[in-house]
C-alpha cells in the first residue's frame, strides 16, 4: 500500500507481546495517518473513561503517509492516548528523525497497551520488534537514556524515551525524541512512565513505495522552487532565528503573555527574543528530516550557575518559562528549557505553572512554608531549582508536578490558572487574538496553539488575514484552521512549511499542495472536498472521545481573567475575549448541539455513526 | 508631519542610518506603502506591518506621530 507502509506494531506490555497487524487501509483512506490514524484506533481500544494512567489507556505513536517521503517536513509522527492532565484526548506532536525511521523500520505505527511488570524498551529494526528490559535505564534522563540505547543498539538508530519525569508520572511528562525533539504537551510521557515503558528504538533500511513516483518528484521540485525563491526574497525568519522570533512579534502586538497572563507585553523583550539568542548563545541549526527550514537551533550557555547546551529555546518556551515568569536572565530560561528536555517536561505547562505559583505566593495565598521558598518574579536560580524539583516530584515539586489547575485549586483559587481543559494555553494571549481564545476554549487538548492555529490569520496576517480585535467570523475562521492541522497533522507535515506552500490563502483555506502530495504519495486519489472531509471527521471523531468521557460545552471555557480582565496594557489595551459570543456561532458551524455535542447528521455525514 | 520607523531582523538593512528605529518626516496623507517605497524595501518582500501597535497594510494612511513598523511574517522559514 503505498505512502503507508501498511503494518502496525500492537505490543502488549502486559503480557509481553509484540504482533505485527496489518494496517486497515479503509481506516487509513478516511483518517489520513497519523493524528487521524491515532484517534481511530484510540477511539476503538481505549475506554474514554479508563484512568489515563492506568493500564487500560492505550497509547498509540502513528506517523502520516508523508512522513519519511521526502516531501518537505514530512518528518512527523504524532503520540495519541488519554491524557492524565486534562482527562481528556491528547495528541501530541514531534518531528526530528525518528518518526521516518520508524517507516524504515517497517511501521506506519505502534499501539501499546498494558502495563509491563518491570521497566522495558521496545527495539524495532527492519520489520522485527522485541521487548528488552530497561532497569538499567529507570531513572536517567533522556539524553543518557538515549547514548546507553545507541551504544547497545546501533549508532545510527533513532530513539525516544521518557526522562524521570515521566517515570514519576508528572502530569505533563514529554515523549523526547533525538535527544531534545518533543512531543511535548498533555502528559504523554506519563501515560508512557506508567506502562513502565522506557523507550522505543528503531532502525531500518526499508524504503516508503510511492503511488506515483514520477509526480511526486515533479510535485516536490516545484514546491521547493517556490520555497526557494520566498526565501531569496525573503530571508526565512525561522532559520535564521527560529520560533524565537515570535517574542518580538507577540511583544508589539501586545500579547505576549506576561506575569501569568496580568499583562501583555514584557519590558525586558529585547533580553530574551530570537536575536539575542542568535547573537549571544547560538551554535548550530538543525533540522527534522526532509526540513528546507530547519528552525531548530543548538545553543550553549557558559554563564557560570546555568551551564549548558542542547536545543532551543522554542518561543512557547521562552514566553512560559520568560515573560510568564517574568524572568529576563536568558541563561537561566536557557537553563530552565535544557532541564525539562533531558528530564522529559512539556515547558509550556512546566512555565506557565511556576508563573502560577508566583502569582499565588504575591497574593498570599500561597506561603513561603508552602513552597519551601520565596516565590518572587523574575527569580531565574527558582525556576531553574523549580524545574528540576517537579521532575523528581521533590518538596514544592510534586506540587507542581500536577499542573497550574490542581495548584491553583489546591490553594482556592483555581480561577488563577490560565488553561483551557486544564492544559495550560500557549503564547497568545486571547485578548488580542479573539480566534485563539476560541481554538484554545474548544481544542480537542485544551490550551493549545498546534491543533488550530489562527494566529496565522490575526496575527501574522497570512491565511485568510483577519482582524485580531473582532469576534465576528472567527468561528468559522477557527473550524477552517482546526479542521486544516488536523490534515496536517495526519500527512505526517511541519504546518511551519504546509501552512504556507501548500495550502491556498484564501476562503477556507484550501490545502491544495497537500492533496497533490497525498495522491501522489498514497494513490488514494482523494478530491479536496474528501480531503477537507477526512479534516473535519478526524477533528469530530476527537471530540467524540471527549464527549463519551463526560466534556461538552461546559468545558469548553476560558478563565475570567481572559474573559472579564481587560488587558492593561500594550496595542490590546482594554480588550477582553469574547469566547461566549463565537462560541454560539460555531457550535452551529461545526454542526454540533448547543450543548457542544455533535449531531446525529454530523456523525453521519462524516460516517462516523456507529453500529 | 514626521512619523517614526521600526524596522526588524533583516528589514533593519533598509534603515537610513545606523538605528533601526528612526523619525521621517513625510506628506500629509501619506500612505504606507510609500514608506515602502522611500526606504527600498523591494515590493515584493513579505511584510508584516502595524500602525501603533494595530495591523495595517501598503494603503493605510498614516497620521502626524503614528509609530509604524515592519516586521516579518513567519513565512515558512
Ligand atoms: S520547520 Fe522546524 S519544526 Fe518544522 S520540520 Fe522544519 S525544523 Fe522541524
Amino acid at each position: 500500500m503505498p505512502g503507508w507502509i501498511g503494518r502496525m506494531l500492537n505490543v502488549d506490555l502486559s503480557r509481553g507481546r509484540v504482533m505485527e497487524e496489518a494496517l486497515d487501509t479503509v481506516a487509513a483512506r478516511n483518517y489520513i495517518g497519523g493524528r487521524g490514524l491515532g484517534i481511530y484506533y484510540l477511539n476503538r481500544m481505549a475506554s474514554p473513561l479508563c484512568h489515563p494512567l492506568s493500564e487500560e489507556n492505550v497509547l498509540i505513536m502513528a506517523t502520516g503517509p508523508l512522513t519519511g517521503t521526502g516531501a518537505p517536513t514530512g518528518a512527523r509522527y504524532m503520540v495519541v492516548t488519554k491524557s492524565p492532565l486534562s482527562g481528556g484526548l491528547t495528541c501530541s506532536n514531534s518531528g526530528g528523525q525518528f518518526p521516518a525511521e520508524l517507516k524504515f523500520a517497517g511501521f506506519d505505527g505502534i499501539i501499546f497497551t498494558g502495563k509491563a511488570a518491570e521497566p522495558v524498551y521496545l527495539s524495532v529494526k527492519n520489520g522485527k520488534a522485541e521487548l528488552r528490559q530497561a532497569a538499567h535505564l529507570w531513572g536517567k534522563d533522556t539524553h543518557e537514556s538515549t547514548d546507553k540505547l545507541l551504544q547497545e543498539t546501533q549508532p545510527d538508530a533513532r530513539v525516544a524515551c521518557i526522562g524521570q519525569a515521566g517515570e514519576n508520572r508528572v502530569l505533563f511528562a514529554s515523549v523526547m525524541n533525538d535527544r531534545d525533539r518533543a512531543a511535548g504537551r498533555s502528559g504523554v510521557g506519563a501515560v508512557m512512565g506508567s506502562k513502565n515503558l522506557k523507550a522505543v528504538v528503531v532502525k531500518g533500511e526499508g524504503r516508503i513505495p510511492l503511488a506515483d513516483d514520477a509526480a511526486f518528484k515533479s510535485i516536490n521540485r516545484e514546491t521547493l522552487k517556490r520555497f526557494n525563491e520566498a526565501s531569496r526574497v525573503s530571508p526565512p525568519a525561522l532559520r535564521n532565528y527560529g520560533t524565537a522570533y515570535g517574542v518580538e512579534v507577540m511583544n508589539h502586538f501586545g500579547i505576549l503573555p506576561t506575569k501569568n497572563f496580568q499583562m501583555g507585553t514584557f519590558h525586558y523583550w529585547e533580553r530574551i527574543n530570537g536575536k539575542t539568542l542568535r547573537e549571544k548563545f547560538f551554535v548550530r541549526n538543525r533540522a527534522c528530516y526532509a526540513c528546507p527550514i530547519g528552525c531548530g537551533r543548538n545553543t550553549r550557555v557558559e554563564v557560570p550557575g546555568f551551564e549548558g547546551s542542547g536545543e532551543g529555546p522554542e518561543y512557547e518556551t521562552i514566553y512560559a518559562l520568560g515573560a510568564n515568569c517574568m524572568v529576563d536572565n536568558y541563561p537561566a530560561v536557557i537553563k530552565a528549557n535544557y532541564i525539562c528536555n533531558e528530564m522529559g517536561m512539556d515547558t509550556i505547562t512546566m512555565g506557565t505553572t511556576i508563573a502560577c505559583a508566583m502569582e499565588l505566593f504575591e497574593r498570599g495565598y500561597l506561603t513561603e512554608k508552602d513552597a519551601g521558598r520565596p516565590l518572587i518574579w523574575g527569580d531565574g536560580q527558582a525556576l531553574v531549582d523549580l524545574c528540576r524539583m517537579t521532575a523528581l516530584r521533590e518538596g514544592f515539586g510534586n506540587i507542581l508536578a500536577e499542573g497550574s489547575f490542581r495548584l491553583a485549586e489546591r490553594f482556592g483559587h483555581p480561577e488563577l490558572a490560565m488553561v483551557a481543559k486544564k492544559q495550560e494555553f500557549a503564547g497568545y494571549d486571547p485578548r488580542g487574538a479573539q480566534g485563539m481564545g476560541l481554538a484554545y476554549a474548544t481544542s480537542p487538548i485544551g490550551g493549545s496553539h498546534m491543533r488550530g492555529d489562527p494566529a496565522y490569520s490575526e496575527v501574522f496576517g497570512v491565511l485568510q488575514k483577519a482582524d485580531p480585535f473582532t469576534a465576528k467570523g472567527k468561528a468559522g475562521l477557527v473550524k477552517d484552521h482546526q479542521d486544516l492541522s488536523c490534515i496536517i497533522d495526519s500527512a505526517g507535515l511541519c504546518i511551519f512549511f504546509a501552512a504556507r506552500f501548500m495550502v491556498r490563502d484564501e476562503k477556507n483555506l484550501p490545502p491544495e499542495g497537500i492533496l497533490k502530495y497525498l495522491n501522489a504519495a498514497t494513490g488514494a486519489n482523494y478530491t479536496l472536498n474528501e480531503l477537507n472531509t477526512a479534516g473535519e471527521r478526524i477533528f469530530n471523531a476527537e471530540r467524540l472521545f471527549l464527549t463519551r468521557a463526560g466534556f461538552s460545552a461546559k468545558d469548553d471555557t476560558l478563565p475570567p481573567r481572559i474573559t472579564f480582565e481587560p488587558l492593561p496594557d500594550g496595542p490590546a489595551k482594554g480588550h477582553v475575549c469574547h469566547l461566549e459570543e463565537m462560541l454560539k456561532d460555531y457550535y452551529p458551524v461545526r454542526g454540533w448541539t448547543a450543548g457542544g455535542i455533535p449531531t446525529e447528521q454530523t456523525l453521519a455525514r462524516l460516517g462516523l455513526r456507529e453500529g | 508631519m514626521i512619523i517614526r520607523v521600526q524596522l526588524f531582523l533583516h528589514l533593519r538593512k533598509f534603515a537610513p542610518g545606523e538605528d533601526a528605529t528612526f523619525d521621517m518626516a513625510v506628506e500629509q496623507g501619506t500612505t504606507v506603502d510609500h514608506i515602502v517605497k522611500r526606504l527600498g524595501i523591494p515590493p515584493e518582500m513579505e511584510l508584516l506591518i502595524s500602525i501603533n501597535g494595530r495591523h495595517a497594510d501598503l494603503d493605510s494612511p498614516l497620521l502626524e506621530g503614528d509609530a509604524i513598523t515592519f516586521l516579518v511574517p513567519i513565512a515558512g522559514g
